[in-house]
């Protein structure tokens, strides 16, 4: 679990210093078709465009990237527990 | 450096309202017999698994790879999530994954939310299972032809989902029909990327952790 964690801490830092800079698939081809411009922003963003507020750089899209992944982690973690059926018999 | 990084998902505005909507209807039915169906057969020992795959795929899912010039994709993760957790479980993970970047990052909208978990989770985790599953049968057996059943399966659902979404702009009236064939071969390009993460991470899997891979409820579906 640990090591899964600090695995996945790797990829945000890489992500944010690393990742390619261009436009994905569906950007691309919706920029070249002329239809990038029908998109409208969230009535409401918390961490807009993974840039951790008051922070600048790549280390504010680390922050983004860390408060993300603790966020998605809790909330499925939450939602499984809640589904999860016992099957170990209890003591 | 890439900087800021790309937004990812369809924004509002991409879809027309009704079709926008009619996709939230569908797949608000698949993610509720979803719900069903993982709270009958979820194992409470794979629920930190459940938390791990939808963090690394939410990691992942912010690393942008070159494609092509001017062009980068990546990973999807319902390939990824469905053999790790089964269909049913995997929709959730992509559910939720997709409701916090477009919550809290302002990535994807949220009128379009059904049809991004559609389109990269439910096109990905259940026809991507179900292709897996075809495809190692076919192979001889998930045990011994895991990872080029899984590396072929991601790389058809993210064509197929690319697919989707090209028909649902299409349908809006948004883009030209030529935007199908265009999107489809761009994400046939970006989907050699997903099929080479989604066998690299269960390569690894296999030989740290080979246990997580029984932890799914293999019963077919």
């Amino acid at each position: 679990m640990i090591g899964a964690l600090a695995i996945i801490l790797a990829i945000v830092v890489a992500a944010s210093y690393f990742a390619s800079g261009d436009p994905d698939g569906l950007e691309r081809v919706a920029d070249d078709h002329g239809f990038l411009g029908a998109g409208r922003d969230n009535p409401f963003s918390i961490i807009a465009d993974y840039v951790f507020p008051g922070l600048s750089g790549p280390i504010a899209t680390v922050v983004a990237g860390i408060v993300g992944v603790a966020v998605v982690f809790g909330l499925v973690w939450l939602l499984g527990r809640g589904l999860a059926r016992r099957r170990t018999p209890e003591a | 450096m890439g900087l800021p990084i790309h937004l990812l998902h369809t924004p509002d505005g991409f879809l027309s309202g009704p079709i926008a909507i009619a996709m939230w209807v569908v797949t608000a039915g698949v993610i509720a017999y979803a719900v069903r169906r993982t709270n009958e057969s979820l194992d409470e020992r794979a629920v930190p698994l459940l938390g791990v795959t939808a963090a690394f795929i939410f990691a992942a899912q912010m690393f942008n790879f070159p494609v092509g010039p001017g062009m980068s994709g990546h990973l999807l993760g319902g390939v990824l999530a469905a053999v790790m957790l089964g269909p049913w479980a995997g929709t959730l993970v992509m559910t939720a994954v997709v409701a916090v970047q477009a919550l809290i990052f302002q990535d994807g909208g949220l009128l379009v939310m059904g049809a991004n978990i559609f389109n990269m989770g439910v096109v990905g985790t259940l026809g991507g299972y179900w292709l897996y599953r075809a495809i190692a049968g076919l192979l001889g057996g998930e045990e011994r032809r895991r990872l080029p059943a899984a590396g072929i399966a991601a790389w058809t659902s993210v064509v197929a989902g690319a697919a989707a979404i090209s028909v649902q702009l299409v349908a809006s009236g948004v883009a030209p029909l030529g935007v199908l064939p265009i999107m489809v071969g761009a994400h046939a390009l970006i989907g050699i990327g997903e099929a080479l993460i989604t066998v690299a991470a269960l390569a690894f899997i296999a030989k740290t952790r080979a246990d997580l891979l029984r932890l799914r409820d293999a019963q077919p579906v």
